[in-house]
Order: structure tokens, then C-alpha cells, then sequence
């Protein structure tokens, strides 16, 4: 008899539905409105505190969402705020890109500067100006709050919840995780499909049997779980959470014995471990888990490892194109050997992403043309139709 | 005066830095998907059975970062991580460079970690 795994559903399943009209939700119309209830007011990552480790160290984060740049600065005080990337005077992008330290913005069009808290320091001959308080036109700060360390915004002008309350009950399972870890890598794509179909690439275990089949064969499932059911999937309010089965049987590969010798096991190879790790990872305990998957409802979806995640964050340009950007992070290494091992392994999970990355815009053009009403979802996507459901809710404001 | 640019000790794998010893992440993935496979065949199979020598001999040294490396040391680490990188189609059985259905290469734009130095992914 084959074997079989059943998977454990936590929170409420049973109103989630199976069939979703996918194609009603590309269009320019339902993309307009979903900006304007969910993009306009979610909490949504743009990045960690560690991407501005000391006082005046800032980066940019543009959102084509909204044709927003924002200035994200750790002040005086070491608070990290975030910005619009707007001088007051004409709306000149003061910082054009990237990142940096500065004890001073100053805008390079007529020569206004900012502090590093936003204040508006300096009106470049400002007798000339009239009626003009300074203390009214420092840099326009967006509402912003920190989880471990990533910086979540909200666009709204008034919060509808807090952070805390977003999060939901995942806000205290993960202390003392992120910090332990190094950014690695990061890349960028623009892909030609709906932010949908971009979040459900990565938000199912499913399709790992045969879309990773040349990449990545035996990282999951093994004799015991063939067909690689997701141990556990956590239904939460607006975000869900479930872990993938690792493989005790993977064979392991030239490259990957000779990684493992040096540094730790990172995807798509794992060593099961969740010693001292907070509750969050691995919330069910499974013996021979390798992962979790987590979906930040609308912008993030991270895969956590035991000692490496990866965030892929999404921003919608518009209703078919999508800006998707993947950072690696791992486990701070104390001498080479771990680099290269850590190395190998962030260049075997770039080719598993380019897979399912490639998945999107053929599905985006296959479900524009109206061809099929639904797309029919299993018990293994339940993430998916999760998703489906918050988007409906945010949309009729329940939410 | 020496004739080499690799610590000594891997002096006789010279022929292979010019081309193969690559400071960034981008640059070695897009040596892989653009080098013929007999190519990298001949790479891989030349390094294979000294590539744990090379680890082994670079974690005798004192720094974690590779910057840090003098440069004839970050030449065979970068010549480690490309033969790391090469491997992979020959461990994975591929007949190809690249996986055939897959987000093409030069769709995907690499970024620097925002708060590292380095003008791309080094490590």
C-alpha cells in the first residue's frame, strides 16, 4: 500500500472555496480597486532594520504601485523612520536610489535640506520665500512600525489596526530568529503577470513534485510522504502558514556532500534540526520537517529554514505586470568554508525560483484570454484559496 | 618573479583563473548558462578532486570575508564557488547548462544586499 500523509489543518478550512474565478481579478478595473482597499491599507514589509544598521544610514524602497519612492533612515535617536523621497519645495526625489549614510539630506535641484529625522533644516535663500514655516515642511512621514526587524508600513492616513494586530498571533513566535542571520543575495524580476498568480507561485507544496523535478528531485516527501502533503497548514485571520516535509532518503549530490562538510544545510537540503528556535518555526513539530512557508497577506511570502530564509517580496506595477524581488539570508559564517558552502546552496534555490517564476506569465496570458471560468484548487493549495478569501474580504472592507 | 596568481600551493590550476575565477555571484551563474557543457565538463573534472583541498586550505586562513582576502587567496575562492556553480548541471544529470523551462537568466537582475559594499553579490 502507498504510503500517505495526511496533513493537519488549523483555523477554519470549511468556508474556503475550492474554485476560484481567477481571471475576473486581472483586470484593470478589479487591480484599481484592490489598490484602493487592500494595497492602500495592509501593513506591508519594505525591508529590515539591518538595511540601515547605524545612525544616519538610509536606503530607498520605491513602490510602482503607487509611483511612491520611499527614504528609510535610522535617526539620532537610532528610531528608523520612513519617508516619502520628496523635497517639499518643487517634489524633486532628493535620493535617487540605493543606499547610504548621511548626517544631512539635501536636495540637489535648489539646495533645501532634511535632517536624518525629517526636519527641514535649511531653506536655501529663504528671505525670498513668503509664508513659509519650516517647521511645516519637513519630510512627509509615513506610517511605519517594526516586527524583529523588518519595517512594515501602512499607506492609509490612519491605521485600522496595529502592526500587532495584523500580524495576528504569528507577532510573538519569532524573537530572537531574523537577527541571527546575514543577508546573502538578493535579485529582482519583472514579470509579466497579476500579483495573484505571482503570490500562489510560491504558496503551495503541490507542484514541487514536478515543476522542481530536474532542480531539486528528492528534497521532500521521501518513501513515508511520496506525494509531499504538508504536515500542517495554519488558517490565520489574514495571513496562513504551513511546513513542508523534508526527505530522510535524499540522496545527497557531489556539490551538496561537499557543502555539507563545510557549512550548514540549507535548501534543498535539510538536517531536520529546531533546537532552541522559536515557536513559530516548525509549529507542529513534524520530525522531518524542512521548512515553513509563511504569506505576509499581500506583499510578502517567506520560506524559513532552520538556519536561512528567504523573503520574496511583491509589489503590483499593474493589473499584469508585477515587480517580485527574493533575498536570501543565512547564518553568519565563521570562516570560508561556510561561505562557499552557504554559496552552493543559495545558487541550487536560485534555479528552484527561476522554475517557478517562469510559471507566471504563462499562466497570466492563459487565464487572461478567458478561456477557463475557475481554476480548480486542492486540499494542498488551501493557502491558495485562503489567499482568495482575505483579498474578497479586504475588497467588501470586512477585513 | 612568480608566474601565477593563486596561493602557491594551487599554482599548477593557473590556466583556469582567467576565465573561471569570477568576484560575483551574477557573473558565475551567467558563465554557466553561457558556457558549452564540454567546457564546463573540462572545468569541473580539472578541480574536482582538489576542490576540498582548496576549502580546506582557505579555512586555514584568518578572515571570514572574502574582501578581506588578499587577492591571489580571493582568486581560488572565486574559483571554488564557480566550480561549486559549474557542478551543478553534471550532479543533477542535465544534458544542458540551464534548466530548459525556466525564468531566462537575463530577466533576472542581481542586487547588491543594501548595506554591503560590494558593487554585486560576492559571496
Amino acid at each position: 500500500m502507498r504510503a500517505h500523509l495526511d496533513s493537519v489543518f488549523q483555523g477554519t478550512v470549511e468556508d474556503l472555496p475550492s474554485r476560484i474565478n481567477v481571471g475576473s481579478l486581472l483586470t484593470a478595473e478589479n487591480f484599481a480597486k484592490e489598490k484602493e482597499t487592500i494595497w492602500q491599507k495592509a501593513w506591508m514589509s519594505i525591508g529590515h532594520t539591518m538595511d540601515a544598521p547605524e545612525k544616519g544610514n538610509y536606503f530607498v524602497h520605491d513602490i510602482p504601485t503607487f509611483k511612491l519612492s520611499l527614504l528609510v533612515v535610522r535617526g539620532q535617536d537610532e528610531k528608523v523612520r520612513v519617508f516619502h523621497n520628496i523635497c517639499r519645495h518643487r517634489g524633486n526625489k532628493i535620493i535617487r536610489e540605493g543606499s547610504g549614510k548621511k548626517s544631512v539630506f539635501t536636495c540637489n535641484f535648489h539646495g533645501w535640506s532634511f535632517g536624518i529625522d525629517g526636519k527641514l533644516r535649511n531653506i536655501t535663500d529663504a528671505k525670498e520665500f513668503e509664508n513659509c514655516d519650516p517647521d511645516q515642511l519637513g519630510l512627509i512621514e509615513i506610517n511605519s512600525e517594526i516586527w524583529n526587524s523588518f519595517i512594515f508600513i501602512n499607506l492609509a492616513e490612519k491605521p485600522h489596526c496595529s502592526l500587532q494586530e495584523w500580524l495576528g498571533p504569528m507577532f510573538s513566535q519569532y524573537n530572537d530568529y531574523f537577527e541571527h542571520q546575514e543577508k546573502v543575495a538578493s535579485f529582482k524580476a519583472v514579470v509579466n503577470g497579476n500579483w495573484h498568480l505571482a503570490v500562489n507561485a510560491f504558496t503551495e507544496g503541490y507542484h514541487t513534485l514536478y515543476l522542481h523535478k530536474s532542480t531539486a528531485r528528492d528534497y521532500q516527501g521521501g518513501k513515508t510522504n511520496p506525494d509531499r502533503h504538508r504536515p500542517q497548514i495554519e488558517i490565520f485571520d489574514r495571513h496562513h502558514r504551513y511546513s513542508a516535509p523534508g526527505n530522510p532518503d535524499k540522496f545527497f549530490v557531489r556539490g551538496e556532500k561537499i557543502a555539507a562538510k563545510y557549512g550548514r544545510l540549507m535548501i534543498p537540503a535539510f538536517d531536520f534540526n529546531t533546537e532552541g528556535l522559536p515557536p513559530g518555526i516548525n509549529p507542529s513539530k513534524h520530525d522531518k520537517w524542512a521548512f515553513d512557508v509563511i504569506e505576509f497577506f499581500p506583499n510578502v511570502v517567506m520560506l524559513i529554514g532552520n538556519c536561512w530564509h528567504n523573503e520574496i517580496t511583491y509589489w503590483p506595477i499593474d493589473e499584469g505586470k508585477t515587480l517580485i524581488t527574493n533575498q536570501a539570508w543565512a547564518y553568519k559564517t565563521k570562516n570560508l568554508g561556510e561561505r562557499i558552502s552557504r554559496s552552493y546552496f543559495r545558487a541550487r534555490v536560485r534555479d528552484v525560483f527561476r522554475e517557478d517564476l517562469n510559471t507566471i506569465e504563462a499562466q497570466h496570458a492563459a487565464l487572461s484570454s478567458g478561456v477557463m471560468d475557475e481554476v480548480i484548487l486542492s486540499r494542498q493549495e488551501m493557502a491558495l484559496r485562503h489567499h482568495y478569501k482575505v483579498n474578497r474580504l479586504m475588497m467588501e472592507g470586512k477585513l | 618573479m612568480k608566474n601565477f596568481t593563486l596561493p602557491a600551493t594551487f599554482k599548477d590550476f593557473e590556466k583556469w583563473v582567467p576565465d573561471w575565477s569570477i568576484p560575483h555571484e551574477a557573473g558565475r551563474f551567467t558563465k554557466r548558462v553561457s558556457s558549452p557543457m564540454e567546457d564546463l565538463q573540462k572545468f569541473v573534472t580539472a578541480l574536482q578532486a582538489h576542490v576540498e583541498e582548496m576549502i580546506d586550505y582557505l579555512n586555514t586562513q584568518t578572515v571570514n570575508d572574502p574582501d578581506l582576502l588578499d587577492s591571489d587567496h580571493r582568486r581560488l575562492f572565486d574559483l571554488v564557488l564557480m566550480w561549486m556553480e559549474a557542478s551543478i548541471p553534471f550532479d543533477l544529470d542535465w544534458d544542458v547548462n540551464d534548466i530548459e523551462d525556466a525564468w531566462p537568466a537575463n530577466r533576472l537582475e542581481f542586487l547588491k544586499p543594501s548595506h554591503f559594499p560590494d558593487p554585486l553579490n560576492r559571496n
